[in-house]
């Protein structure tokens, strides 16, 4: 149990801390935010509803289906998983062009780029079964 | 670019995908034009009938697109690691006969003319030809740059494979419907990976 004086403590404390300060402090930060990002399935992400709503019935219409079916929304999902990652692609790309381009900016654009690749593989396919499906 | 796609930058995409394909993917110094301009040549050449003939085709641009942005992120890094093994040789094969100058040389000089090889064509020409009387032709260094960075190099190449294959794949997609315009549609997007799509687009 945290005694009162060691729980103001703790806000005290967690009040000073204003993020990461040095460079790979900060480079760590940002591929939290791009892993925790991602690791969200579209699904699970309120802002991205409205979106596969509307992929769902253009994939619908596609189909000839008459009303929005599994098959469409697991499609619609992995496309507006795939629209997400190539946002994120273009961030990372952007964040490398603005860099001095040394080794250590490399090491970075190849490691974040590298989590980006496994996800966008992942939802190619997934889009790709769904389509197939009949 | 293939001769049977006709290049049309005035098409727009279908007012229900408008939203969600309207942002082109660039970075730096890339061009809406010349992204633009291959967009809509592939889309000539699919002439989609559906949404999902729309998100193939935006999908064979990007990955072309992306596959010859990896190949300029790659022709950099080869040009880095260049500069680094010129760097290194001449410091390490300075004959200078005063120690104290060979010295000043090292940790002054050798990082200047690295930088003026990598910019200046006429410097390059002569500090090659002092390299090559030391031992080290210019593709020894290349060699020794590809070497040194054969991680990051191996990391791009993956990715680069990685993209081709998701190509392949959109493509076979549409093969199954129209073989031809498979064919097409590789042949077009090859050119833009291979650089030639700005010449070809004016």
């Amino acid at each position: 149990m945290v005694s009162d004086r060691q729980l103001a403590a703790n806000q005290r404390n967690a009040r000073k801390s204003t993020g990461p300060s040095s460079d790979s402090g900060k480079r760590k930060s940002r591929g939290n935010a791009l892993r925790h990002g991602l690791a969200i399935s579209v699904d699970r992400d309120p802002l991205l509803h409205a979106d596969v709503d509307k992929m769902s019935q253009i994939f619908s219409r596609a189909r000839n289906e008459q009303s929005i079916t599994l098959i469409a929304q697991e499609a619609a999902e992995a496309e507006i998983d795939l629209l997400r990652i190539s946002k994120i692609r273009v961030s990372i790309f952007e964040a490398f062009h603005k860099s001095a381009k040394s080794l250590q900016d490399l090491a970075q654009l190849n490691e974040e780029l590298r989590k980006l690749d496994r996800y966008e593989r992942r939802a190619f396919s997934r889009r790709r079964r769904a389509l197939n499906s009949s | 670019m293939s001769r049977s796609l006709v290049k049309n930058s005035h098409a727009n995409f279908p007012n229900d995908l408008a939203e969600f394909l309207d942002n082109p993917p660039l970075v730096g110094d890339e061009t809406i034009e010349s992204y633009k301009s291959f967009l809509w040549a592939i889309v000539a050449g699919l002439n989609p009938a559906n949404p999902i003939d729309w998100l193939y085709a935006k999908d064979v641009v990007d990955l072309s697109w992306q596959i010859r942005r990896e190949r300029v992120v790659l022709a950099g890094i080869v040009k880095l690691m260049q500069t680094e093994v010129v760097r290194d040789l001449l410091k390490a094969t300075v004959d200078a006969a005063d120690p104290l100058q060979a010295a000043v040389y090292r940790i002054f000089n050798a990082s200047n003319e690295a930088q003026r090889w990598a910019s200046d064509p006429v410097a390059r020409k002569e500090i090659d030809a002092r390299l090559t009387a030391r031992g080290y032709t210019p593709s020894s260094v290349l060699a020794q740059a590809y070497i040194r960075g054969a991680s990051h190099i191996d990391a791009i190449d993956k990715r680069i494979a990685s993209y081709e294959a998701r190509r392949v794949g959109i493509v076979r997609e549409i093969e199954r419907r129209d073989a031809k315009l498979a064919r097409d549609l590789t042949a077009a997007s090859s050119d833009v990976i291979e650089g030639e799509f700005s010449e070809a687009a004016e």
